[in-house]
């Protein structure tokens, strides 16, 4: 049988999981759950029953919630943060759905773009799912640490598959690497049509904007784009998404708010 | 038992009434509801809380985590000065519903 402390983590992590994902609320309810148990064991009630009785008086966190986001600010920024997400993602499909129909021939290829492009989508949207199942970390230093570790993480793979894998799949005069963050590599294929691509110099390595003027004539460089700039948004959205799941998942343990 | 309805719709009256009594936290504040109604106005637990959130957001009330003996925290709640004047208004409402219906009722059962 789970000690109480046991039972009131794996609560606190329900209903964070449930929605109520402000500490301080979460320590307000907890707190308001440990003066009912101990009022009932006083009672003479058993742990156990205690636990599960204030459990059910405190109510579900899906109702809890929505009674939250009636009235509160936070309720505010969470449609704004949504609306942002929304954006961004509606932005990122947009592009991605532009380079895989200029950029991939044939319609395999595209197929393979398209289906790269739902799996990165799925990915991120089942993130939630995943929380759960995460460790807790009860203490915030440690916890700190290992957001900025995976955000460090997230940035290294990135860079690591866009500089080193991704340049043996492209050739070309000047191993072009078309605008494409979100899907996958073509094999061996130069972009179809005339449209903007990226090509890294191989002089200074950096990347250049390349706007053809018609098909078959010379191109020119319009401008100069740090690698950082453009490559740098995907492995910040992965790293910032594994922080921002690994935070919201470590709930603060109960020794940490009595102390 | 009285209904959900009138207990939610009762409820910013109970508390600016109880708080105006001393400061105090979500669990007393049932344990005092409950009380004093014989157990017949109840609340769920976590309902509370939203209430008095949106009361704080309002500016009615205001806050303070409190450090007990036992090394536990408590959130209090205290009423501010336009929760005094929202208490002022509820109470006058309430009272004008009380007295509507108590001269309904001592009409017809006169």
């Amino acid at each position: 049988m789970p000690d109480l402390e046991e039972q009131i983590v794996a609560w606190r992590r329900q209903m964070a999981t449930g929605g109520i994902n402000s500490p301080s609320i979460l320590d307000e309810l907890e707190s308001h759950l440990r003066e009912d148990v101990e009022r009932q064991m006083r009672d003479g009630i058993s742990a156990e029953r205690a636990f599960e009785v204030a459990v059910k008086k405190i109510g579900p966190a899906r109702a809890l919630k929505n009674e939250f986001k009636k009235s509160s600010v936070a309720g505010v920024l969470e449609k704004l943060m949504i609306a942002i997400a929304v954006l961004f993602v509606a932005f990122g499909v947009f592009l991605s759905t532009v380079t895989i129909f200029f950029c991939y021939a044939s319609l395999g290829e595209q197929l393979i773009g398209f289906t790269a492009m739902g799996l990165i989508i799925a990915t991120a949207c089942g993130w939630p799912a995943f929380v759960p199942l995460l460790p807790i970390i009860p203490r915030k230093r440690k916890r700190q640490i290992i957001e900025v570790a995976c955000l460090l993480a997230g940035l290294g793979l990135c860079t690591f598959y866009v500089q080193i894998i991704l340049p043996h799949f492209e050739r070309g005069p000047d191993r072009i690497i078309p605008g494409r963050t979100w899907t996958l590599p073509p094999v061996g294929r130069s972009p179809a049509r005339p449209v903007p691509y990226l090509v890294r110099n191989a002089q200074d390595r950096r990347l250049a904007l390349i706007v053809p003027r018609k098909p078959g004539s010379q191109s020119r460089d319009t401008s100069i784009i740090p690698v950082i700039g453009f490559f740098g948004l995907l492995p910040i959205a992965i790293g910032f998404g594994l922080a921002c799941g690994l935070a919201r998942a470590a709930q603060r343990a109960p020794e940490e708010i009595t102390a | 038992m009285i209904p959900k309805e009138l207990v939610a719709a009762s409820a910013e009256a109970l508390i600016l009434s109880l708080l105006s009594k001393g400061e105090s936290y979500g669990y007393a504040i049932i344990q005092e509801v409950r009380a004093r109604s014989d157990n017949h106005l109840q609340w769920t637990d976590g309902m509370l809380y939203p209430v008095l959130h949106r009361m704080e957001n309002n500016g009615w009330i205001k806050s303070r985590w409190v450090k007990m003996e036992n090394g536990r925290k408590r959130k209090y709640y205290s009423l501010k000065k336009d929760g005094t004047r929202a208490l002022d208004e509820q109470r006058a409402q309430w009272l004008k519903v009380h007295g509507v219906l108590t001269q309904l009722w001592g009409e017809q059962y006169a």
